[in-house]
C-alpha cells in the first residue's frame, strides 16, 4: 500500500519549480532511518511503569474522594446515606480524608442488585409495618445504567418459615415483636430472603426507608421534580397531582407515593410513581449543583435515624459510591409487569406470569437485562 | 481475548515510548505523554479492554493526547505541575551524540504535529493508510494530503542543503 502512495510523488517538481531534488526515495529512506537511529533516545519503561502506578492509585483516590463529597447519596439517596455519614463524618469538604482504597482486586466488576424497600405504617401505628414499595435496583457489570424492577406489593408469594402470604406481609412477619417497637432490621432481612427465594437472585444491599424518612429526605435535599403522564388525586387528601412536571416536597411526596385506590392500575401505577421518584430522587443528590456537602449529608442522616436501615453486606463504602456515581450519569430503565385487571375480591392475592416473570429474573441473574428490555420494550414503565 | 492492564503494560510500554519519543521528538515530552496517556488506560482499563483493539486504542489515546498539545491540556497539566517526577531521570546523551548529523530529525520537529503524526505512522509504524486515518481520526484522503504536504516540505529542505 505504501508503495503505491510513494509514486504519488515521482517525479512531483520542488517548490521553485526545478526538479532538481533527491529522488523521493530517499527522503523517505531518510526518514525511516532517522527514526530507526532516535529509538534509543526512548526511556526506560521499568521506572515509568511504577509512576504510572503511583499516580493512578493517587488519582484514584482523589477520584473517590469526590465521589464521596458529590455524589455518594446516589442509590436513591438511600442506600448510600447513614454509611456516608459515617465515613466522612463533620470535615469539612476540602479536608475529607481519603477512605480506604478497596482490597479487592480491580478486575471485572460484578453485576450489584438492591433492594428497597418503602414501609408503611411509619408513624408508630400499633399493627406494624408492611413493605408497600418493593424495588430491585440492578447495577449491570458494565454500569451503564440503573434498571429499576418493582415487584407488586400483593404478590402471592412463599414466605420462608411462613407459609404462603402476601409479599408485603413478609415484613410485617419478620418485624413483628409483640409488646415491643418492631425489628425494621429483621422486617428487611426476611423480604429480602423472601424475594431472593421467589426471584433466585441474591442482593448485595438492601435499604429500608419508611414515609417518615421518604418525607424527611425529600425535604432535606429541597425537594424533588417528578414528571407524572396523567393527573393523581389523593384519596388521603384533597391535593391533586397535575399530569406533567413539578417540584414536591416531602408532604407532597409522600402523599403522591401512597396513592393507589384511584390510579387505573392500582399499586402497579402506584410502583410506577415509585420508580419516577426515586429516579428524580437520584438525579437531585447526585446533581453536583446541589452541593450536597458532608455537612449536609450528617445533618440529613441525623434527622432520618431510624427511618432508614441499611444493610450492606460487605461492600465498603468506596465500593458502593463508586458504582453509583457511575451509573447515576446515566438515566435509569423501569421495568414493571403487565396488568391483569383484578376480578377477585379486595385483598385477593396476585400471581405473575411464569413465563414472564422467569425470563425477567433470569436476565437479572445473568446480568441481560439490556437485552431483555430490548425484547420487552412494552415492560418499560420509563 | 481479555488481558490484563499488567499484560498489556509489560508488552506495549516500550514501544510506546518509541512511538511517543518519533512524536514528540524529545524523550522527556515522550515520558509525560506516555505516563498521562497510561494513567488513564490504568484508570479506564475495562473500557480499554473492551475495543476491538486494544494496542491500537491506546495508540489513538496517545496520538489524541499529543495532538491535542496546542489546547493545552496535557502540556499544562504535565509541564506545569508542581512536582517533577526525580525518580525518573532520562538518559539524553544519545541525543546529543546524533544532534549533528540529524537534520532531517530537526526538520520533522518544525512540521504541523498531525503531519509528523501521519510521517511516523507510516515511516515508524509501518501502518496502512486506513489505520493511519483511524488513528488520526480523519479520512484517508486527509491521511494522504497531510504526508504528501509533510514531503514535499521535507523535500524544498533537501534541496537547500
Amino acid at each position: 500500500m505504501s508503495d503505491d502512495d510513494i509514486r504519488v510523488f515521482d517525479g512531483s517538481p520542488g517548490p521553485d519549480g526545478s526538479a532538481g531534488g533527491p529522488d523521493p526515495r530517499t527522503v523517505e529512506d531518510e526518514l525511516r532511518a532517522a527514526f530507526a537511529r532516535h529509538e534509543s533516545l526512548a526511556p526506560e519503561a521499568g521506572p515509568l511503569r511504577a509512576a504510572i502506578d503511583r499516580r493512578a492509585v493517587g488519582r484514584r483516590r482523589r477520584r473517590r474522594v469526590a465521589q464521596v463529597a458529590g455524589a455518594a447519596l446516589a442509590m436513591l439517596g438511600v442506600l448510600a446515606l447513614p454509611t456516608l455519614g459515617r465515613t466522612v463524618g463533620m470535615s469539612p469538604v476540602s479536608e475529607v480524608p481519603a477512605p480506604p482504597l478497596a482490597t479487592r482486586p480491580t478486575g471485572p466488576a460484578e453485576p450489584l442488585n438492591f433492594l428497597v424497600l418503602g414501609l408503611d405504617g411509619g408513624d408508630g401505628r400499633s399493627n406494624g409495618h408492611r413493605a408497600d414499595t418493593v424495588l430491585m435496583v440492578h447495577v449491570p457489570a458494565d454500569r451503564s445504567r440503573l434498571y429499576l424492577v418493582s415487584i407488586p406489593r400483593d404478590l402471592g408469594v412463599e414466605v420462608p418459615e411462613h407459609g404462603f402470604g402476601k409479599l408485603s406481609a413478609a415484613f410485617y412477619l419478620g418485624s413483628h415483636r409483640p409488646g415491643s417497637r418492631p425489628d425494621l432490621a429483621a422486617g428487611a432481612a426476611l423480604t429480602e430472603r423472601t424475594v431472593t427465594a421467589l426471584t433466585g437472585i441474591r442482593f448485595d444491599a438492601t435499604a429500608t426507608l419508611t414515609y417518615a424518612g421518604l418525607r424527611q429526605l425529600t425535604d432535606a435535599v429541597g425537594g424533588v421534580r417528578v414528571c407524572l403522564p396523567q393527573q393523581v388525586r389523593s384519596y388521603h387528601t384533597a391535593r391533586v397531582f397535575p399530569a406533567g412536571c413539578q417540584q414536591l416536597d416531602g408532604a407532597a411526596a409522600q402523599d403522591l407515593l401512597r396513592q393507589r385506590y384511584r390510579l387505573d392500575q392500582g399499586a402497579h401505577d402506584r410502583d410506577r410513581n415509585g420508580q419516577r421518584f426515586a429516579e428524580a430522587l437520584l438525579h437531585e443528590v447526585t446533581d453536583p449543583a446541589n452541593g450536597l456537602n458532608p455537612v449536609r449529608v450528617a445533618e440529613i442522616v441525623r434527622v432520618l435515624g431510624r427511618n432508614l436501615t441499611l444493610d450492606l453486606d460487605g461492600m465498603t463504602p468506596p465500593e458502593l459510591f463508586g458504582t453509583l456515581r457511575t451509573v447515576a450519569a446515566a438515566d435509569a430503565v423501569g421495568i414493571g409487569w403487565t396488568y391483569h385487571p383484578d376480578r377477585g375480591p379486595v385483598g385477593q392475592v396476585e400471581s405473575l406470569d411464569p413465563a414472564q416473570s422467569r425470563s425477567l429474573f433470569d436476565a437479572l441473574q445473568r446480568d441481560t437485562l439490556a437485552e431483555w428490555v430490548d425484547k420487552h420494550p412494552d415492560r418499560v414503565t420509563r | 481475548m481479555p488481558v490484563t492492564y499488567e499484560e498489556f503494560a509489560d508488552s506495549r510500554l516500550t514501544a510506546l515510548l518509541r512511538y511517543a519519543v518519533m512524536l514528540t521528538g524529545d524523550p522527556h515530552l515522550a515520558q509525560d505523554l506516555v505516563q498521562e496517556t497510561m494513567v488513564r488506560v490504568q484508570l479506564n482499563w475495562r473500557r480499554v479492554d473492551r475495543a476491538d483493539a486494544p494496542e491500537r486504542y491506546v495508540r489513538r489515546m496517545l496520538t489524541n493526547q499529543y495532538l491535542d498539545w496546542q489546547r493545552g491540556s496535557w502540556v499544562r497539566r504535565v509541564l506545569l505541575r508542581a512536582e517533577p517526577d526525580e525518580a525518573l531521570a532520562v538518559r539524553v546523551d544519545h541525543a546529543e551524540a546524533t544532534a549533528d548529523r540529524d537534520q532531517v530529525w530537526s526538520w520533522l520537529s518544525r512540521l504541523p504535529r498531525r503531519q509528523r503524526a501521519a510521517l511516523v505512522l507510516r515511516y515508524y509504524e509501518d501502518l496502512p493508510d486506513a489505520e493511519i486515518a483511524e488513528v488520526l481520526g480523519c479520512a484517508v484522503g486527509t491521511v494522504r494530503s497531510a504526508i504528501s504536504r509533510a514531503l514535499a516540505t521535507l523535500r524544498a529542505e533537501f534541496v537547500e542543503v
